[in-house]
């Protein structure tokens, strides 16, 4: 088991040993924003060389879980630093995953005035659920439409 | 949507992240563009393989002129059906993964992290590690005997646990210890609060 605890060093991941922490969809992000108790739990893990955060939607739209974290808003950029300081502090590297869930999703789930959008218009199967009206069926999503704004 | 990726990649690195990961994996919206029976577009971003990789690459293009394409990973889940991905043509499922791992060998990036599963032929375990020359990182289901093994034969350069670590904060020291694993409370992955989230067992 010792090829576990060898360092690595390849460009900017500089680690202490090759064990990673995957990225876990934890839903404890209140309103979608990174909190005190998030960094709590992964300072807990920060024995390991890198952690992968849970998905974190770059979008309003990408939310299509409930709770789950955004990296839109200045304040979401605040509540992400309580998170890398603590994991720095407990010697680990940490990456950001950036998950837009596309039709994986339920208006439900989205911050009022927002829709489900995905790369067409196939709605998938199965349910998912929703604080406000418990399991839904996923949304139809709107298409990601191409124009100057969105690129 | 891709500019949206890039301001939230140049968020991640205000907030102090070491880099980011594109969640190609698992049934979301860049999964849904790479799969032909998903994407139907009939637009750049819809078509012939080069046309579904698209989205990812150009996404990843730009990310990498604002934060640098060496703070920027990938993950990918080939032969995967989470999320109600049908499966594909499994010539055509090697020919776009053994693509997008040249394309993203020639952006530079820092990883690949394989979301790994019997489903995948070795040929394509293979096409990854020779286009792509930079780290590879595999999941799924790995023990510490596996994930060394993995380390050893040179198949990956790093692996990740997921369910371990949840359930074990100090996954690496009870590896180390050769201590007990907790046991994950399946009642409490996405229930809002501390129980089943930073209340699992540490050693002392
Ligand atoms: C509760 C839970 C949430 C997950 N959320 C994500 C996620 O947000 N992004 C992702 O890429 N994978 C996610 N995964 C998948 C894990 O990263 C990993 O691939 C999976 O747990 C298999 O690895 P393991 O056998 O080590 O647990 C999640 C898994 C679990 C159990
Ligand atoms: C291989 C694997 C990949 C997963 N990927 C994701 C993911 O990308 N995002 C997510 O939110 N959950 C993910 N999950 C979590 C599952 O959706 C599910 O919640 C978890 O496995 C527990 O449910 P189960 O007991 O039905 O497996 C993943 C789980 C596994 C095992």
């Amino acid at each position: 088991m010792k090829q576990l605890f060898s360092s690595y060093t390849k460009g900017v991941l500089q680690l202490k040993n090759r064990v990673v922490m995957a990225p876990m969809t934890r839903s404890r992000a209140l309103n979608n924003l990174p909190n005190e108790l998030m960094a709590t739990y992964y300072k807990q893990r920060s024995g390991a060389g890198l952690i992968i955060t849970e998905g974190t939607s770059p979008s309003p739209e990408g939310l299509g879980y409930p709770r789950i974290p955004g990296i839109y808003s200045d304040a979401q950029v605040d509540g992400w630093k309580m998170v890398t300081k603590a994991v720095h502090e407990g010697g680990a590297k940490i990456f950001l995953q950036l998950m837009h869930t596309g039709r994986i999703a339920h208006i439900a789930n989205l911050p009022e005035g927002y829709h489900p959008v995905g790369i067409s218009d196939i709605k998938a199967a199965g349910e998912i659920f929703t604080d406000k009206e418990g399991m839904q069926e996923h949304a139809v999503p709107k298409v990601w439409i191409l124009t100057e704004s969105s690129i | 949507m891709i500019s949206s990726f890039v301001t939230a990649a140049a968020n991640a690195i205000r907030a102090g992240f070491d880099g980011v990961e594109l969640h190609g994996a698992n049934g979301y919206i860049l999964e849904q563009s790479l799969n032909p029976h998903i994407n139907n577009r009939t637009d750049i971003y819809g078509g012939n393989i080069e046309n579904r990789c698209r989205l990812l690459l150009d996404i990843i293009r730009e990310i990498s002129k604002v934060i640098g394409a060496e703070k920027v990973g990938v993950r990918v889940s080939p032969y995967s059906t989470l999320g109600d991905i049908p499966a594909y043509n499994a010539e055509e499922t090697d020919q776009t993964y053994a693509y997008l791992a040249s394309e993203l060998n020639h952006l530079g990036i820092a990883y690949i992290h394989i979301s790994d599963s019997p489903a995948i032929p070795e040929k394509t375990h293979q096409q990854i590690r020779s286009n792509f020359t930079n780290t590879l990182i595999y999941c799924n289901g790995l023990t510490p005997e596996t994930a060394a093994a993995k380390i050893s034969d040179g198949s990956a350069d790093l692996v990740a646990f997921g369910r371990s670590f949840l359930a074990n904060p100090d996954f690496v020291k009870r590896i180390e210890k050769n201590a007990p694993f907790n046991d994950v409370d399946y009642m409490s992955l996405y229930t809002p609060g501390e129980q089943g989230y930073t209340n699992y067992a540490i050693l002392p």
